[in-house]
Order: structure tokens, then sequence, then C-alpha cells
């Protein structure tokens, strides 16, 4: 196997202003990310993490203030960005501000090829009319415009879009989280489909765990701007090295009966990304820190596939 | 014991050029003390209306009428301003799902708690701020007294919806509906504030209507639920009945549509329910769901469909209910579809 997405050491710092004065805001802190060829790889965590930060590095939208990205083996700054555009597609989580509500959903389906030049404008309409049948979208639908259609409807030729120009990696963030439970479902499945259909590779940006345990071969958990456990999908779920993992994983509220919430003992704040903590980045709301934890980052330990950065690991149980 | 909340042949009409829209067409719903009825739905099957008749917030130019709509004993139809006023906050208060447009950017926190205080009770400043600092250590807000002086953008979204539940709770409410109340939350803080709803309840004895579309949110906090449709309840039971033995199609078909860990295969398809809720134009002839429905029958359009008892308190609205097309694949001749 190789990697198509490799990101080394990524560091990603935002200039703003708060209260007056000027400030640095380090949204990535070294990230190491490898994505092999026909995976799936979820990142979880909370809302600022940096999730959609590292996300954009992977499309090459922004670059990493240190470190590097590399995209089929080459730096992603060094492609031209139709060249990049042919190897790596977006799907955003919001389908009726992701689709430009005054084109019909065939020239929005076609638009890689149009950019690019690719075939005549009635190929290209062929190819926009198939990749529409290909993603379960009805054949009338070609020149309706977004707002005739439902969200799982737009979603879908959000899909059909970023496939049209056969990417060979798909980053996906929170493509299903704007969508109601019997659609979301829908475009589950449909992205599990597409992945086989097309031997896609597929960075899936999330925050709910189940649907990431349902697609994801591989998972790495992000906590402000650093991942702090990551590995194979069953591994972790089963046994959780990191006690942020552990608490994410507590969270996941399955809906069979007599299921009661459990006690997430993590407090209720995660810290200012302005002035992260010394040492560990979770130890202001760690139930097992201790003073290591404040005076140094915790290496990556290899476990079960895997790595963590703790110094007071969950223990690996004995079955 | 007798409902506290009654709601019987509720309806919500729009008035529009092209004829009237009833998005909640012929609701009954109970819910009595200390209990939390959860109504779960996809969006535009009424629950946010429904709720917002229960407080009176329906905007213009929506009707409301019902058979009954009552709280405690009381009629909530054709009530003036005056009256609501003695209702909404001192008796039934709501927490909406997004904090940060439900508090006022410019005032601090603790204006707006003791601003809710003292407009429904006769009670001090100094004795409202003590409260509020009461209330905010109640519900978990770390160093509540400097909180006070915030503004709500200087509070993390989870600290926001705390503040929402402290002053939900302020005027000690006998009924709280809280709307998605953590729908625009963390997973983790999500956990932590349905926890705390329900430790208040156990403290307070106070009657929840939680409005969701997360049957997992369900599951772990709600007592009974009612599972809406095209502005119908199509089922309603204790929570545990209905989860274990669902047995409108509909309820059947969400709950194979939700992947959990450890009970759906990793990667195999996941349940679907084909097509589209339909518009709340269509005629109510017949079932609302038939269009979708794997189990549907030429009787199933004969006519309007009545919530039939099932077991006690657990009543469902289909001629087909589960103990009736056993041995039919339903769902699973479509496992795999997409589309």
């Amino acid at each position: 196997m190789s990697a198509i997405l490799e990101v080394a050491g990524a560091t990603r710092d935002y200039e703003i202003r708060a209260g007056g004065q000027s400030a640095t805001l380090r949204a990535l802190r070294g990230i190491d990310l490898a994505v092999e060829a026909g995976e799936v790889l979820a990142i979880v965590g909370e809302s600022g993490c940096g999730k959609t930060t590292l996300s954009r590095l992977c499309l090459g939208i922004e670059q990493p203030t240190r470190g590097r990205v590399a995209l089929a083996g080459q730096p992603i700054d060094g492609y031209h960005r139709l060249d990049r555009a042919r190897l790596v597609q977006p799907i955003f989580q919001d389908p009726y501000s992701s689709l430009n509500p005054r084109q019909s959903l065939g020239s929005i389906v076609a638009a890689p090829l149009t950019v690019r030049g690719d075939g005549t404008r009635a190929s290209r309409r062929t190819r926009a009319a198939e990749m529409m049948a290909a993603v379960g979208l009805p054949p009338h639908l070609i020149d309706a415009y977004p707002a005739q259609v439902s969200g799982g409807q737009r979603q879908r030729v959000a899909i059909a879009r970023a496939l049209i120009g056969e990417p060979r990696l798909l980053v996906c963030d929170e493509p299903t989280s704007a969508l109601d439970v019997s659609v979301q479902s829908q475009i589950i499945n449909l992205i599990g489909r597409m992945r086989r259909q097309f031997d896609l590779t597929v960075l899936l940006i999330s925050h709910n765990l189940a649907v990431v345990h349902h697609l994801a071969d591989r998972v790495a958990v992000m906590y402000l701007g650093l991942i702090v456990e990551s590995g194979p999908t069953e591994a972790l779920y089963a046994r959780p090295r990191h006690p942020y993992t552990r608490a994410l994983l507590d969270a996941i509220l399955p809906p069979i009966p007599g299921a009661r919430p459990r006690r997430i003992d993590i407090g209720t704040e995660p810290p200012n990304p302005l002035e992260p903590p010394s040492g560990c980045p979770f130890r202001l709301r760690c139930p097992q820190a201790s003073e290591i934890c404040a005076a140094a980052m915790p290496v990556a330990t290899e476990t079960d596939g895997g790595f963590y950065h703790c110094h007071h690991p969950l223990p690996f149980p004995v079955a | 014991m007798s409902a506290f909340v009654d709601i019987a042949g509720l309806k919500v009409t729009i008035p529009t050029p092209q004829g009237p829209l009833t998005p909640v067409r012929g609701l009954d719903l109970q819910v009595v003390k200390g209990e939390t009825l959860a109504i779960v739905g996809e969006s535009g099957c009424g629950k946010s209306l429904t709720a917002l008749a229960l407080i009176g917030l329906v905007p213009p130019p929506c009707r409301v009428s019902a058979e009954r709509l009552s709280f405690d004993g009381q009629s909530l139809l054709g009530l003036g301003a005056a009256a609501w006023r003695t209702l909404r906050g001192p008796r039934i208060a709501m927490i909406f799902q997004d904090p940060m447009t439900s508090l006022d950017p410019c005032y601090t926190i603790g204006s707006q708690l003791v601003e809710v205080m003292r407009t429904h009770r006769r009670i001090s400043e100094t004795a409202a701020r003590q409260r509020a600092i009461d209330l905010l250590t109640r519900v978990g807000v770390p160093s509540p007294a400097a909180r006070l002086g915030q503004y709500p953008h200087q509070l993390s979204g989870g600290l926001r919806q705390r503040v929402m539940i402290a002053m939900a709770l302020s005027c000690e409410p006998d009924l709280i509906i809280a709307d998605e109340p953590t729908t625009a939350l963390d997973v983790t803080t999500q956990a932590q504030v349905l926890g705390l709803l329900a430790q208040l309840q156990d403290e307070t004895g106070v009657a929840i209507i939680l409005i969701t579309h997360d049957l997992g949110v369900v599951a772990s906090v709600a007592h009974r639920m009612a599972v809406m449709y095209a502005g119908q309840v199509v089922e309603t039971g204790p929570t545990a009945a209905v989860l274990a033995r669902p047995s409108h199609p509909y309820t059947e078909g969400l709950l194979r549509a939700i992947p959990t860990p450890g009970l759906t295969a990793r990667g195999a398809p996941l349940g679907t329910i084909p097509g589209i809720v339909p518009p709340p134009t269509a005629a109510t002839d017949g079932c609302l769901f038939l269009a979708r429905c794997p189990y549907a029958r030429p009787a199933c359009a004969a006519g309007p469909i009545p919530l039939a008892p099932l077991a006690p308190g657990h009543a469902q609205r289909c001629i087909r209910p589960l103990a009736e097309r056993a041995g039919e694949p339903g769902y699973a001749a479509l496992v795999g579809a997409d589309g």
C-alpha cells in the first residue's frame, strides 16, 4: 500500500485580533497523518479541535504554516489547481450553501469537466446524466435548480460533482450532519457504494462517532490541534487507550431500550486555544492528570495497530 | 394520573394564496407530571409548531385550533396576552436549539437572568442576583459569580445552553419544553446536558417535553415517546416498548436507518425509507405514510386511520401493526438501496 495523502509536522497559525491585541491562534500544532490508497480514514473531535482546518490543508485550499502536505507523492502546493482537482475533491456539510442556486443541477455536476475544458458541451451533459444516475438522481432533474430538490438530493448532486472528474481522494467534511435520519442513511450507503465502485480513498471528518464506526477503516482522534490517538476502527472502539477517546465513545447515545447517558467526567469546557496548556493538551479536563502531564507532552506509544499520546493510558483490557 | 398537558385534535393551519397548508393535522398527546415525553420526527413533521402551540408562540398568519389544548386543567385556546404572561416563564418554560440566538448579545448573563425573575416575581435585585448564582451553580457553570458579568459571546456553546436551562428553571416551572436542546452541541457536552436535565427533573419533578430528531437522545432520557410523521402522531408509548418493538412501519424504518456500534454490521448497507415526506397540502384520506411504506396494501388508502391502542399506553396509526405483518420482507427487501 502507498499513501495517497501524507501530512508531516503540519502546523497552521491564524493571526487574529482579540481584545484590541493581535494574537496567534495555532489551529494545528503538529499533525502527522498518512492516508493509504483505498482506505477510509476518519478524523473525529469536538468543534474547534482543528479538524476542518486539517481538511482544508488536505484539499490544498490552505497551506500549512510549517510542515508539509503531499498528495500522490508530490507537494500539494506544487500542483496547478486543475491538476490538484483531478486528484482530490471535497464534499461539504451543507448542501444548501455548497451549490450555486443559479445553475442547473446538470451544469453543477458537469462543472469540473467544464472548468478543465474536457469534451464538448454535449458529451459533458451525457457524462453528467450518467453520474446523476450513478448517485440515484432521477434523469429529469438535470435541468432543475437546487431550490427545487430536497436536502438529500442536493447532497447527491454534491457527490456527483465531486466524482465526475474521477478523483482518487474524497475529503468529506461532515457529509451527513445537516440531513434527516432516513436521508442520512441513504447518503452513508451511497458513500460506501461509491467508494467501492470508484476505488476511492476517503478522508471523513465527523463528530458523529456512530457514522464513523460504520464507514471508517481507521480513526484519528483530534484534540486542540493534535492527534491524541489513532488506530483501526474496531480496535479503537473496543479498546480506547486515551481518556479523551473514552469520553467521546461514552457520549454515543445508542437508540436501544434502557440505554442511560453515561457520566462524562471531563469538565465543561475545552481550553482556550490562544493559551493552550503546557504538556498534554487534554490535562485540564482529564480525570487522571498528574504533574508529569503538565511537564511534558506525552510521546506516541504504539498499540494495537495504532498509537496514543498519554502518560496515563487506560489499561489494555485482558479478555 | 390525569394528564397535565392534554392535547386532542391539534391543527396548525397556514393560509396561502394556493390554499391552506396544515403542517400539524390532528395531533393527540398527553403528558403527566414529572415525566419526560420525547416528540421525535424529521424536519417538517410539525414537532416544533406543536411546541410553539403549547406556549402560544405560533407566528401569524398560522392558525391554531384543537378539540382540547389544556395545561394543568386550564384551556390554552384563545388565551389573551396577559393570561399567557402568567403562564409563559413561571409555569411553562422553553429551551431552544441555539442558545446564541435565544440569549440577547447586548446584555450580560446576569442581567438576563435577573430580568426574568423580577418580571415574574416580587424579588429584590440583590436576592435575584444571589438566586442567579445559585442556579448557575446548580446547572454546573464554573465560577458562576464571575459569569454574571459576562456576555453570551464570551461563553462556549455548552455553557450558553446551561445558562438557558438556568433561566428556564429560574421561576420553578411545572413544564419545560426543550426544542432540540443539544443538537447544536458537541457530543460530550450533549451527554452532559441531557444528564443535567434528567437530574433536575429528579430534584424538582418538572415535566419535560423534549423535541428531537435523535432516537439515541430519546432512548437515554425519555420515559415516553411520540413519533410524528407529516403532522400526526403515528406511534406513541413507553420509550423502551416502542424502541424494542416498533409497531408503525415509519418507526421501524427510522430505527433501521441508524448506525449503532455493536449492533449494525460495519460497512453493511443501512436501512432506508424510500421516497420523501408528503407536502402539507396532501389530502388526508388514507395513510400519510402509504407512498413510502414497504407493507402497504390497497386498504391503507381507504380512509383516515385512527391511532389504535396496542398495549396499555402504547398506540399506533397503522392498520397492519407489527403482529399483522410478521414474516413479510418489508424493509429487508430494500436493503442495499441508496436511492
